[in-house]
């Protein structure tokens, strides 16, 4: 009976993964292929590795990579850390509530990273609502925020935020009760609770969070460009420099592969090590 | 593949007396003919605001009485835009293209712009020849049509700055230190500045490496491609000077902005603006009656007037007040200097390259 059912899902995963490989693998392999041919800045001979060498050889770009990466991880740490406690209060709360709060979470996601970053524009600028009364009342000194990586961070945050709290939150709701019941009927403080129950039940939920929010972060265009000084382009302002200043498909194409594989790489090693800490 | 339909409305059409070859004729003569086989419509790739109010107020409503055909816009930045015609190259989904000089020098060479014949277009006989700054590829053609003549200046806050700028040297002025907005990297302008902060130096086209050590002195806090980036900052006090285009701060001037211009002693960056014939396009002749009114005395002036853009026909009347806001006879012109196109388009990978690792890393660490 179970072979005679085998090909149904089998047949119902092909259009998916057709829809996949149209819109997701061709085009990857249409950037890696177009990465290898010279251009305009960079001259070789047929393809090859030439542009990943050039941007391999500066140290400008290693630290565009760098500082992708770091923005990235910082905005992962902070959303997390502002992310969990905001999961866990939501469980507490009722039904009605629950669904309230996850509805006006969901705002600045429905109104797109583009809205929320000209708040942001707004609300950073030394003569904003923020800081400008600050500064002028010659309470604090002058700042710069916008056009700082901590504008970018601010922005990021702001964005991949939603996103880790929803999903803590659906994790952490759907803990069996009993469990925590009858751990605080054993004596466990809510620490204790936290660290011995809820912890290790929701690691799970924890890390598809923070793969989420990496991702998203490392791949945000929108906070960087907009609340981002010139001196701190990350990869994706990189290559949209590439292409739009100097019309270099060719470079923008392999920063793309770098950003691609970077991201690859550290969320397999993060699943794959979580797995590992699940099982231990 | 994507042609084949095409083709097929073409000559299914050609069977049916439609005769695709004689708009052409037909055009020219500018009887009120519906093109053929095309629906009717010129896809128009420009910039927004301005530039498109000005096409679909002022060149609109006659190209549709000369043609019966629409105007569809794509709008976008000059980057973008010029990316989708590299990418759509064969196939394009416009007809006609605006851009720098250096873009259409540029989009002939890529094979995505083509020349016009110049017959088709016969205002051009009265294109000022100042304009005319990209040279044809061959005798009686035309590589485009320059519709105008803008020029990038030096814009500051007359309520913030005491002594009006007079020298593109006076962007490194202490007091515009961190409150200046300058063109990106990426800017149309950015090679001609480097030649200018070249010769500030005391360098020249061929010791450019004095003009990037000068301009990784200045101090920006804001680098720019269109008038929005900075213009709020202007408004919080976080910028007061700014390089940027004439047409544009005559636009801020009118929407209340505290600004004020100058075209500096080393001259204002000439930039005459282009619309040329996207390669492959299936509109040829409705392309061409556009290019034509884009440079007819009457539209010039009605575009001046109400967009401060310079015109380039030597028959277009221009309200004395009006002419005073722009690119536009003979005493300003003498202030404004013109670039090579070629030059500039053959610099500006190995310059961009310069401004982001260079330059720029060295603006921020001061």
């Amino acid at each position: 009976m179970g072979a005679s059912r085998r090909p149904l899902p089998g047949l119902l995963l092909l259009p998916s993964a057709v829809l996949l490989l149209v819109f997701l693998v061709l085009p990857l392999c249409a950037t890696v292929w177009l990465s290898l041919e010279p251009n305009a800045l960079v001259r070789f001979e047929g393809r090859g590795a030439g542009n990943y060498a050039y941007l391999a050889g500066r140290a400008y770009y290693l630290g565009v990579v760098a500082r992708t990466f770091r923005l990235a991880a910082e905005s992962t740490g902070i959303a997390l850390l502002l992310g969990y406690p905001a999961a866990l209060a939501m469980r507490a709360e009722s039904e009605r509530v629950a669904g309230t709060l996850s509805l006006l979470m969901t705002l600045p996601v429905l109104a797109g990273p583009l809205v929320v970053v000209l708040g942001w524009m707004i609300l950073l600028s030394n003569g904003g609502p923020i800081l400008g009364p600050l500064v002028r009342w010659g309470w604090i000194e002058r700042v710069r925020w916008l056009g700082t990586e901590t504008g970018i961070l601010v922005g990021v945050v702001h964005f991949v935020l939603p996103f880790v709290v929803l999903s803590l939150a659906s994790v952490v709701r759907s803990l069996p009760r009993p469990l925590l019941e009858a751990a605080q009927s054993l004596g466990a403080g809510p620490l204790t609770r936290f660290r011995l129950v809820v912890f290790p039940l929701a690691l799970p939920g924890l890390v598809s969070a923070a793969v989420i929010a990496f991702s998203l972060s490392m791949s945000s265009f929108v906070a960087p460009h907009y609340l981002g000084g010139p001196a701190d382009l990350t990869l994706t302002t990189l290559i949209s420099q590439f292409v739009l200043a100097t019309f270099n498909g060719q470079l923008a194409a392999a920063a793309a592969t770098v950003l691609l594989v970077l991201m690859t790489v550290v969320i397999g090693a993060v699943t794959v090590g979580a797995a590992r800490a699940v099982r231990a | 593949m994507i042609d084949l339909p095409c083709l097929s409305r073409r000559s299914a059409l050609r069977l049916l007396g439609g005769a695709a070859g004689l708009g052409g004729t037909r055009l020219a003569r500018a009887q009120p003919a519906p093109a053929i086989g095309t629906g009717g419509r010129l896809t128009v790739s420009t910039w927004g605001g301005i530039t498109s109010d000005g096409i679909r107020d002022h060149v609109g409503p006659e190209f549709e009485k000369l043609t019966g055909a629409k105007l569809a816009f794509d709008i976008g930045g000059q980057g973008a835009r010029y990316n989708k015609l590299l990418a759509q190259k064969g196939n394009p989904s416009a007809d006609v293209f605006f851009g720098t000089d250096e873009s259409v020098v540029g989009g002939l060479r890529a094979g995505v712009l083509q020349p016009t014949d110049q017959a088709a277009v016969p205002n051009f006989a009265d294109v000022q020849p100042w304009a005319v700054s990209v040279k044809a590829p061959a005798a009686g053609q035309i590589a485009g049509v320059p519709y105008t003549m803008i020029s990038y200046a030096l814009a500051y806050d007359p309520t913030a700055v005491k002594t009006p700028p007079t020298s593109w040297g006076d962007l490194w002025r202490p007091e515009f230190a961190g409150k200046l907005a300058f063109a990106a990297a990426g800017h149309s302008q950015m090679p001609a500045l480097v030649i200018l902060a070249a010769e500030l130096a005391g360098g020249s086209l061929t010791n450019i490496d004095l003009g990037f050590a000068k301009l990784a002195q200045l101090r920006p806090n804001k680098l720019t491609f269109f008038w929005t980036d900075w213009a709020p900052m202007l408004k919080t006090g976080d910028t007061v000077a700014a390089t940027e285009f004439d047409y544009y701060l005559e636009a801020m001037k009118l929407q209340g902005y505290p600004i004020d211009y100058v075209f500096p002693t080393e001259g204002a960056i000439g930039s005459p603006e282009l619309v040329a014939m996207v390669a492959g396009t299936k509109n040829r002749e409705l392309a061409q009656v556009f290019m034509n009114l884009m440079i007819d005395p009457k539209v010039q002036e009605a575009f001046a007037v109400s967009t401060f853009q310079g015109p380039t026909n030597r028959k277009t009347q221009v309200p004395a007040a009006v002419a005073a806001r722009m690119s536009y006879g003979d005493d300003k012109l003498k202030r404004v200097r013109f670039f090579d196109p070629v030059l500039c388009l053959d610099n500006r990978p190995a310059w961009t390259e310069r401004m982001t690792t260079e330059v720029i890393p060295a603006w921020q660490s001061r």
